[in-house]
């Protein structure tokens, strides 16, 4: 991990964290904090994603979620309290975005939709319907590990901001120079510039798209396509994880779907947000 | 058979990448009228009347493309070597059928020619063909010889014609695109223009008798092909033209040899040439046909960034990855209010640490440069679909005979500095 502590200012005192987990770059930054208290929860987030990128990676063969891909078509597959809750609120999820969010709904996956996995609560197993099944946490993950975060390890005292590769970020307090954070959304043909600014007040921020090399790696649950659009999803609320999700779902959701979809998610605002190639970009609010 | 998608200006401009309707690119790419709105209505329902001449491998590209144009009916058919003739009369049966080019061109019936004939005939088969008052697709190179470019240049100039010539690049949406970010701004200050282009093969055709060699393989003989450079560089050579806004290179100069396929080619089978333009930039050629590992590749190099026009990918020289809140670090160290620009989509499965580049066209079909006859994907249907359009309208795409004219005299003057090995001017 990468920690600097800067009293350069001396009027704020910062901390900087930096390390690599669930194939990203993660990013800490805390205001008007003692240096070892920073450096103490700096390292337990960073133990805190690591634990989970190992957990839930479906691309590790020895993760939780490998085997569960692997066996849970032949049997039923226990598993840990853990990972059994986050099944079950992945169901959820799945139910309240009205099918849109879909674990099952991935690009190694032939199956998607209700009813293709089957989760026994007295068992606490779950089992699928179909060999071609498989699940990954791509989109609920990072949102449902900042959760942890902020609920298990309690911030230090003043302001922070958390990034776990950009697309999952959340703000607590206020820039040190400003009454909220701001942050941008570079823009994607031109780094340099910025699509868009939002302003982060306790909030947190997902975004939701093809990946920064233009990869459709998001499938549509209603009908196993690889969404391809280069419009991205923003939203911002007080969950990171349904932040996350929401984001998610309403990339993948046609356009008559979203402001019903959202209309459901009190506190949360979404935006759609378009780069073009001289520049600029389109910014609508969903 | 080639696999294409029927063409229409929807799909084409979808393909472009939802550019701002359009209008950026046809202000960069004036040729891109010819697929216009009010184009595609004119036309709708008409068909373009026209007879191919050569209907060897790369006619056969065409015609199959030509099938599923709603624009286009193939009402002739010519070729002097009657196998290849009676392959084509068999996808189009209602076809009149001619051994001799002038033949088709006396065809009332037919408004335009596709020639997809030997490099050695395109000049003089046009010159006919547009006195003969033809529309003409001709196949790049434009000539043979710059004497014939010249003269095939004016012929049309003084007409009232439609010529076209086989640079697909010219249609090709991620090609568009990747000009439009080199000119907004996104690389820079362009510094360098690399093309390769390597196979593994003998580039022959089969030879059913001995007699047949030098029509049948006529790219490996200097009477009718200048070889790598004509066949081959043309293609990528225009990339030069676009990336330096028209600017055009003022000296060549390259060398080749015949190293590994010795069996009585003419022309040579590696060659490696650079271009000069007056503010310093080079533009290279390279390639061999005896190693395919690299494939095909056009770069253009920019101060702040490269692009892969192959691949459709966008790297910058100092990756602007995931530091956004490093910097903010700085900036309130500073006492600086800035915003913390960080966020974005994820980031590639296990390569959030290498620089993958920005993918900046969408459904990119990578041509490996392979195959000896075209690639789908690259651009051919759209450029034959406008074809058809110039052909009903009676309208000559702005600018794209200039650009072929350049693209073949600098592939032209290539392989002469490469054969003399010499330095020289344009």
């Amino acid at each position: 991990m990468e920690f600097i502590y800067s009293t350069r200012n001396p009027d704020c005192p910062l901390a900087y964290a930096r390390f690599g987990g669930m194939h990203t770059d993660c990013e800490l930054l805390l205001a008007h904090c003692a240096e070892q208290e920073a450096r103490s929860w700096s390292e337990a987030v960073e133990e805190m994603v690591r634990t989970a990128g190992q957990r839930y990676n479906r691309f590790d063969p020895e993760s939780l979620l490998s085997r569960i891909n692997r066996e849970a078509s032949l049997k039923e597959v226990p598993c840990d309290e853990e990972l059994f809750l986050i099944l079950q609120l992945c169901r959820a999820f799945q139910k309240a975005t009205r099918g849109w969010f879909d674990i099952s709904a991935n690009p190694s996956s032939r199956s998607a939709g209700t009813g293709s996995w089957e989760l026994d609560s007295g068992k606490r197993t779950v089992r699928f319907s179909r060999e071609d099944m498989r699940l990954d946490l791509g989109g609920f993950l990072k949102g449902y590990v900042l959760e942890q975060v902020l609920k298990t390890l309690p911030l230090p005292s003043g302001q922070a901001l958390l990034s776990l590769g950009g697309s999952s970020s959340y703000a607590r307090g206020h820039h040190p120079l400003s009454d909220n954070w701001p942050v941008s959304l570079p823009h994607s043909y031109y780094p340099l510039q910025n699509a868009c600014t939002f302003q982060l007040l306790d909030q947190a921020l997902s975004v939701s798209g093809k990946d920064r090399c233009g990869n459709g790696h998001i499938i549509n649950p209603k009908n196993g396509n690889r969404v391809e659009k280069e419009e991205m999803v923003t939203v911002i609320g007080p969950s990171p994880l349904v932040c996350e999700v929401l984001s998610t779902a309403l990339w993948v959701c046609d356009e008559a779907h979203r402001s019903p979809l959202l209309s459901d998610f009190e506190g949360y605002q979404a935006n759609s947000i378009t780069p073009l190639p001289d520049g600029s970009a389109i910014v609508r609010k969903i | 058979m080639i696999q294409n998608d029927q063409m229409s200006r929807k799909d084409f401009f979808h393909r472009l990448g939802n550019l701002t309707a359009g209008a950026a690119a046809l202000s960069l790419f004036p040729w891109l009228e010819s697929c216009s709105a009010q184009n595609e209505k004119l036309s709708q329902g008409e068909k373009a009347r026209l007879g191919v001449i050569g209907t060897g491998s790369r006619g056969m590209f065409h015609l199959a493309l030509l099938l599923q144009d709603p624009s286009a009916r193939i009402v002739a058919l010519c070729d002097d070597y009657a196998p290849h003739l009676e392959e084509a009369a068999a996808l189009f049966p209602r076809a009149r059928k001619y051994s001799d080019y002038r033949q088709l061109l006396d065809d009332k019936e037919v408004e335009g020619v596709i020639i997809c004939t030997p490099l050695s005939l395109h000049a003089q088969m046009t010159m006919d063909a547009i006195h003969s008052g033809k529309h003409v697709f001709c196949e790049k190179a434009m000539a043979h010889t710059t004497e014939s470019l010249d003269r095939m240049y004016n012929c049309w100039k003084e007409s009232d014609r439609v010529l076209m010539i086989g640079q697909q690049r010219h249609f090709d949406p991620k090609y568009i695109k990747a000009m439009e970010l080199v000119h907004g701004g996104a690389i820079g200050q362009v510094v360098g223009i690399r093309n390769y282009w390597y196979r593994n093969n003998d580039w022959r055709r089969p030879v059913p008798s001995p007699e047949l060699e030098r029509r049948i393989n006529w790219r490996l003989y200097h009477e009718y092909s200048r070889g790598l450079m004509t066949e081959l560089a043309c293609h990528q050579l225009a990339n030069g033209s676009w990336a330096m806004n028209g600017l055009q290179p003022e000296g060549v100069c390259g060398t080749g040899s015949i190293l590994y396929w010795k069996d009585g080619r003419e022309v040579f089978d590696n060659v490696s040439v650079v271009y000069q333009y007056p503010n310093g930039v080079h533009m290279t050629f390279d390639s061999i046909i005896s190693n395919k590992h690299f494939g095909m590749g056009e770069q253009i190099l920019g101060t702040e960034g490269t692009i892969d026009l192959v691949r459709g990918i966008l790297y910058y020289e100092k990756s602007p990855a995931k530091s956004g809140i490093r910097q903010l670090l700085e900036k309130i160290e500073q006492g600086v209010l800035s915003n913390a620009a960080f966020a974005g989509t994820s980031w590639a499965i296990e390569d959030a640490s290498a620089d993958a580049g920005i993918r900046f066209a969408e459904n990119v079909t990578v041509n490996d440069g392979a195959s000896t006859v075209g690639a789908a994907g690259d651009g051919s249907a759209e450029l034959m679909h406008a074809f058809c359009l110039s052909v009903i309208s009676g309208k000559q795409p702005v600018r794209i005979v200039d650009e072929a004219y350049w693209a073949t005299l600098l592939a032209l003057r290539g392989d002469q500095a490469s054969r003399e090995r010499k330095y020289l001017t344009i």
